[in-house]
């Protein structure tokens, strides 16, 4: 769906020549005072799936927002490919990138990035009436949209009558409203309270099994991260350090840098039952677990009983588990 | 932008509005127009279509205030006079408005404007006459437009004259005889009278209008005088340090003119500057700054669009013929100045009283 | 993007300040030295540099006298836009007059309401009335139809310009040159070429007008635009929005504000000049202001200038449609009614209004209502004179003040800027515009000073006197008039930033100073301060004062809540959190208030001319004397007052952006 080819994004004069020379590994602050150049990202590669929801982390300044800005030439990368739904958005005419922004691609902002002068139904028909609908039709879909997002009726507030958590479900609507079948994710919750955000992030989950788009996702938070991601990409200093399952980036960190961020995360949260399983055995079980489920969610099962718990995939038994995996598991999260 | 429900609004407001004020205007045009039709200046209407009707009444009702109601009957291409902001200038184009509208039935319309802003007018025949130079102060529009380019031609002297000079407030002399002639301003114990915070120790001579003519920085440097010359600005700013003077009993000594309102108001003396010579002719002609003497006397004249023959011969002859003298326009300013009517009141009062006179103005 | 903003501070800091005090180091020398060989050059600005721009500028207007009945400039150009604009503006009167003065007033009450609610229509339609109350009415309607034709072309090539500007950072550079001259300019210097191109009466009153009414409309629509935030237009990108869709649906909606202040602005703007557009012959109540002035009838003048003010509150107030935080306590009383319903009750109100006046022809204002206001200004005016000028205990009164600036203050200032080699004070200028900013202000600063070297000279003072000389001359005038009109202003501006009480009586007072015409009070100040220089700088105090107080107050109000509220909370009295908190927080705007100040100053240096400042106010006054003759010296007089307007706006500029770092050192 969406394929990045040695991206890179410099700024500064001459962007050009840096990418892919030795300078491009200066440290910042010395590259800024020779060449006036700033790397924002190098050399990302990164492959998302139909139906995938690939979320990229890193601290501020990483690159991250860059990396998605560059996905539709919001900014325009300084070197790489970009392809879209097998469109080369990167050799995009002005007109092509105009059509690839308005059917297949949409975003959510940051800060919600509602316009203050409309109201949200017209805020939700903004992609809509930039195509060129007409007022009756995009107006109907974008009130079905917001009804989808659990706003019925709301239609002829201004944005700034709204909380900040109903403003983000507007945000949401209008990148719907398109029918896209990529939608990015710019840090969409950041600026919620964690309650609300929990919220948003369920509402994600549900329109993933609902409507089943194409995701990118930016975060700084890791367990956002861990929680909505198929995959998840690490981002530092503009480049991906580490892409991988959630269960890979918490239980095998490529770097200590990776390590630090994931360290303080629940091995239980993330770790599979296949993960720690013994071999299948016969006898008595206390019950069973699906392949696949975490360790947090078979303790209870396990816990109950002396007997170990079946794992069981497409109906057939693939191991045990019992309470030494999942002693060694949480044990593993003390250290 | 706005929301559309109140954008529908607004716009059935606006065209509501003037759909009445048109519409309700159709049965009524009838009566005005034919009243207004006499006193209209100029109804420009030509042009309108749409609101045809509707506007030239409009335009009418504009000028109307300045046209005297009993205005005669007029028809044809208006002339156009200008007014420049003072009183003599005011009346001749009134007297001459009247004439022209009742005997040879062509409408007039006055414009007040500035006088240096007449000339570009009198150029392209936006102004049709203007009724009152002084020849003094346009010497380089005449040269420009009547000599050079030939797009407006003189009509003639109007008769009266007019003269510029130096003056003080008569208490000035009064105290002291000696400042009646400019020998008495050598002194600079009495020069210092005249001095302020802008002059210093020496005396100050205030001028008014820039725009106006003036040699008195010449005439100051070439007799020595221990003055120095302050630009006012306005006639305004001088009217006003004239009052200021009177007020405090302060010693003024400026550039000032015969005819002007002000000196039926307050008693000015002319100070006696040195007779004009050969040698000030000569100074005048060359502009080489050695002039030194008295201003020359003012015949005001009169100038026309050179295309006002061609467009109307009569009103051509009898501007080129209107000839006032100084006691008659005086007569006709003192109406206005002290009995406080409007300009066109005045005229009309001389034109009605001096059949006679203006009669030989029209063969 | 946000990368590169986020890290680069804290990483080159130590070297910055180093490069910066070497910098420091270097440019003291740098400038002594230049300050030592300006004193060894020739004192007076040599001849060589005169660039002949007064005889090329004489030289054009003479052609376009000339030949404006062949040349195609004027035939396909400058006749139909004359054509145009007469047109427009007779029939704009022609509409105003057919409603009838009921249905003006009903007409401004209804758009009022639309745009800004019961508050502005009430106010809308009381301030129109009002015009008739105390002005002629059919007079005031042809100023109004000026206005409006003025004011709806300014928006028509403002909001354009505008746009453009803020496209692109180049274009904004050399537009902000443009309008800054468009501002200061005077406008006698293009009142004779604006004849010769578009004839008399309303097209050249008009064009006057939109020249000088033009800048804030594009300066806001600009500014408004930048300010949109860059979320909005990535979002309207993202969702694949044309350049035209972006500008139309998000950018243009979302500077709503800012262009509506750029109206207003430009309302004001253009109704300050009506009086000097009535010198081209418009016959409007501008004209009556000139003639009271002729006749120095201070109170006649006074009122028909009321009458522009009311005007222009009038159509101010329903065109940018204010609607106040604070509303009107008696409006709550009043019943609610829906939308369609007022809707309906303000047509038809208006309709009926119409057709009423017309039935029964109320044609004139009904004299009746209409208030003889001069009699009463001219018993102030009298009052004044007597009070004021003199006998005041200690100060002695305005004569007193006014001998004393002149002797004082005026004279050693002028004479000193005249002692001094004129190298010296290129050099001295532009050291200090370096203190300022740095080097690139320091060059701006010398190109517009050494370019008024170049304008030449003028006959005068029994021999020729440089354009340089009287710059000095103006500039030491203007200084004098800034300083004077920040220290009165910015207590007043600090009292009305801290009391509402103080800002609500001051504000009538500040409306009527900026929209007033000048000439009004033109004739008091001489009376007051005698002609001469003195009063030259007071008629500037008296027009820029209002800005100024209008500046800080907004400033200090906007300081926002935390920290006061940080300070107060800590046990500082009233006094220290505004000595700590607020007036630090205020500084921007105050210094902001005080560019304004002295754009107003300049603007006004020409009105001074006319009190007897002389200087290049008279020079520039003089081109529309004696067009024929003094025409180029006029230019060369108002391009040296529009360099010294940017000169010194660049440098105080300077103060109000520079970051706090620099300002401390």
């Amino acid at each position: 769906m969406i394929s990045v080819r040695d991206l890179w994004k410099v700024y500064g004069p001459r962007a050009n020549r840096i990418v892919g020379s030795p300078e491009a590994d200066l440290p910042r602050g010395e590259l800024q005072q020779r060449f006036g150049n700033v790397v924002a990202m190098r050399d990302v590669n990164l492959d998302v799936a139909p139906g995938e929801v690939f979320v990229v982390m890193g601290l501020s300044g990483s690159g991250k927002s860059t990396l998605i800005r560059c996905i539709t030439r919001l900014i325009e990368p300084t070197s790489g490919q970009v392809i879209v739904e097998g469109d080369d958005v990167t050799a995009a005419s002005a007109a092509e990138l105009l059509q690839i922004r308005r059917h297949k691609v949409s975003m959510v902002f940051q800060h919600f990035g509602l316009l203050p002068h409309r109201t949200l139904l017209d805020n939700v028909a903004f992609g809509l009436e930039l195509r060129g609908m007409n007022r009756t039709a995009r107006r109907e879909r974008a009130a079905q949209t917001l009804e989808l997002v659990g706003l019925p009726g709301m239609g002829d507030y201004k944005p700034h009558q709204l909380s900040g958590g109903q403003q983000q479900r507007v945000g949401l609507a209008r990148a719907l409203a398109t029918d896209p079948d990529i939608m990015l994710f710019d840090e969409p919750f950041s600026a919620l309270d964690p309650l609300i955000r929990r919220e948003m992030q369920d509402e994600i989950v549900r329109l993933r099994r609902e409507v089943r788009k194409t995701m990118m996702f930016i975060t700084h938070d890791l367990s956002e991260a861990l929680r909505l991601g198929d995959r998840i990409a690490i981002m530092r200093d503009g480049r991906f350090v580490q892409v991988g399952t959630p269960t890979e980036v918490v239980l095998e960190p490529a770097d200590e840098y990776v390590a630090n961020f994931v360290r303080d995360v629940p091995r239980s949260h993330v770790v599979p039952v296949d993960a720690v399983m013994a071999p299948p055995a016969d006898g008595p079980y206390a019950g069973e677990v699906l392949a696949g489920t975490k360790v947090r969610d078979a303790v209870a099962l396990v816990a109950h009983s002396d007997l170990p718990v079946r794992v069981v995939r497409d109906g057939r038994t693939v191991g045990t588990l019992d309470r030494v995996g999942v002693l060694s598991v949480i044990a593993a999260e003390e250290l | 932008m706005f929301r559309g429900k109140r954008r529908i609004f607004a716009a059935g407001l606006l065209l509501a509005t003037f759909a009445t004020a048109c519409g309700d205007d159709a049965d009524s045009t009838v009566a005005p127009a034919s009243t207004t039709a006499g006193a209209t200046d100029s109804t420009e209407g030509s042009d309108t279509t749409e609101a045809g009707s509707d506007t030239t009444e409009a335009v009418a009702d504009t000028t109307e205030p300045s046209a005297p109601s009993e205005a005669c009957p007029t028809s044809g291409e208006a002339i156009t006079l200008a007014v420049n902001p003072w009183t003599g200038s005011a009346v001749n184009a009134y007297v001459a408005k009247s004439i022209i509208e009742c005997e040879l039935g062509t409408p007039v319309e006055i414009i007040e404007i500035d006088e240096n802003a007449t000339w570009v007018g009198l150029d392209d025949g936006s102004i049709d006459a203007v009724l009152e130079i002084w020849p003094s102060g346009h010497a380089a529009d005449f040269d420009t437009y009547i000599a050079g380019k030939g797009s407006v031609v003189d009509l003639g002297p109007l008769g009266p004259s007019a003269k510029i000079g130096w003056y003080v407030p008569k208490f000035v002399v009064d105290a002291h005889p000696e400042l009646a002639t400019w020998e008495g301003f050598q002194n600079p114990e009495l020069a210092k009278l005249f001095a302020t915070a802008e002059s210093g120790d020496l005396g100050q001579f205030t001028m008014g209008d820039p725009s106006y003519v003036t040699y008195d920085e010449q005439i100051i440097a070439n007799l020595g005088l221990p003055l120095k010359y302050v630009v006012a600005g306005s006639e305004a700013a001088l009217l006003t340090a004239i009052d200021q003077s009177i007020a405090d009993q302060k010693p003024i000594l400026m550039q000032f003119w015969q005819p002007h309102w002000k000196q039926l108001e307050v008693e000015l003396v002319e100070v006696k500057l040195p007779d004009i010579s050969p040698a000030c002719e000569a100074a005048l002609a060359s502009q080489d700054g050695t002039y030194a003497c008295d201003y020359p006397v003012d015949e005001l004249y009169k100038a026309a669009n050179a295309g006002l023959e061609e467009k109307n011969a009569a009103a051509f002859n009898l501007l080129k013929n209107l000839q006032l003298t100084t006691e008659q326009q005086s007569e006709i300013a003192g109406y206005v100045d002290r009995d406080g009517m409007s300009a066109a009141e005045a005229g009309q009062k001389w034109v009605d009283a001096n059949a006679a006179v203006w009669q030989a103005w029209l063969s | 993007m946000a990368v590169s903003v986020e890290t680069l501070p804290t990483l080159v800091s130590d070297e910055v300040l180093i490069a910066r005090r070497r910098e420091r180091r270097i440019g003291f020398v740098v400038f002594t030295g230049l300050a030592v060989l300006a004193f060894v050059v020739p004192h007076e600005v040599p001849s060589w540099m005169d660039t002949g721009i007064q005889r090329w500028a004489q030289d054009r207007y003479r052609w376009s006298i000339l030949n404006r009945e062949s040349a195609l400039i004027f035939r396909w150009f400058f006749n139909p836009v004359t054509d145009a604009l007469n047109w427009s503006v007779e029939h704009a009167e022609s509409w105003l007059l057919a409603l009838r003065w009921p249905g003006v007033v009903a007409v401004t009450a209804a758009v009022g309401w639309r745009t800004g609610g019961v508050r502005a229509a009430i106010i809308g339609a009381a301030a129109m009335g009002g015009v008739g109350v105390i002005a002629d009415w059919d007079l005031a309607m042809r100023t109004l139809a000026i206005m409006l034709v003025a004011v709806l072309i300014a928006l028509l090539l403002g909001v354009p310009l505008g746009i453009l500007a803020a496209q692109s950072d180049r274009f904004e550079r050399v537009l902000r040159v443009v309008l800054d001259t468009a501002q200061v300019m005077p406008v006698f210097v293009y009142f004779s070429p604006l004849q010769v191109a578009f004839a008399l009466k309303f097209a050249p009153a008009v064009m006057a007008t939109v020249i000088y009414a033009l800048p804030p409309a594009v300066r806001l629509t600009n500014l408004g635009l930048r300010q949109v935030p860059v979320v909005a237009t990535e979002v309207a990108e993202s969702f694949g929005s044309t350049k035209l869709q972006r500008l139309f649906k998000v950018q243009l909606p979302m500077a709503r504000r800012s262009i509506l202040l750029g109206l207003n602005q430009v309302i004001m703007m253009a109704f300050a000049i009506v009086v000097l557009a009535a010198l081209l012959g418009t016959g409007d109540l501008g004209q009556e202001v000139l003639k009271a002035i002729q006749k120095t009838e201070v109170g006649t003048a006074f009122a028909a200038g009321m009458g522009v003010v009311l005007l222009a509150v009038a159509l101010d107030r329903v065109t940018t449609g204010e609607r106040p935080a604070h509303r009107l306590r008696l409006l709550n009383w009043l019943p609610r009614v829906p939308f369609r319903v007022a809707g309906a009750i303000a047509v038809g109100g208006a309709v009926a209004t119409v057709i009423a006046a017309r039935v029964f022809e109320w044609q004139q204002f009904p004299s009746w209502l209409t208030i003889d206001i001069a009699p009463t200004i001219d018993g102030w005016f009298d009052w004044a004179k007597n009070n004021v000028r003199k006998g005041v205990p200690v100060i002695g009164g305005t004569q007193a003040i006014s001998d004393f600036l002149t002797t004082w203050v005026l004279d050693p200032l002028r004479d000193f800027l005249w002692w001094l080699p004129w190298l010296v004070v290129v050099v001295g200028l532009a050291f200090v515009g370096w203190l300022s900013k740095g080097w690139r202000l320091a060059l701006t600063v010398t190109v517009c000073m050494v370019l008024i070297g170049t304008m030449g000279s003028i006959p005068g003072g029994g021999g020729r006197v440089t354009l340089w000389d009287l710059a000095m001359d103006t500039l030491s005038q203007v200084l004098v008039a800034i300083v004077l009109s920040v220290l009165i202003a910015l207590p007043l501006g600090i009292l009305a930033g801290r009391s509402d009480l103080v800002e609500r009586l001051l504000r009538p007072f500040l409306d009527i100073a900026q929209v007033l015409p000048q000439f009004v009070y033109l004739i008091p100040v001489v009376f007051l301060f005698s002609i001469g220089r003195a009063a030259g700088v007071a008629a500037c105090v008296v027009y820029a004062v209002p800005p100024c107080i209008r500046l800080t107050a907004l400033g200090m109000r906007e300081v926002a809540m935390p920290p006061r509220e940080a300070a107060i909370s800590f046990g500082a009295t009233g006094r220290q959190e505004m000595r700590f908190v607020q007036l630090p927080l205020a500084r921007k705007a105050i210094l902001l208030g005080i560019n304004q100040t002295l754009m107003m100053v300049l603007a006004t240096v020409i009105i001074a001319a006319l009190v007897g400042a002389g200087s290049l106010g008279l020079v520039a006054y003089e081109a529309t004397a004696k067009p024929n003759v003094k025409l180029g010296q006029g230019v060369a007089g108002g391009l040296s007052i529009v360099l010294l307007a940017i000169m010194l706006d660049r440098i105080t500029q300077a103060w109000g952006t520079s970051p706090d770092t620099d300002r401390r050192t």
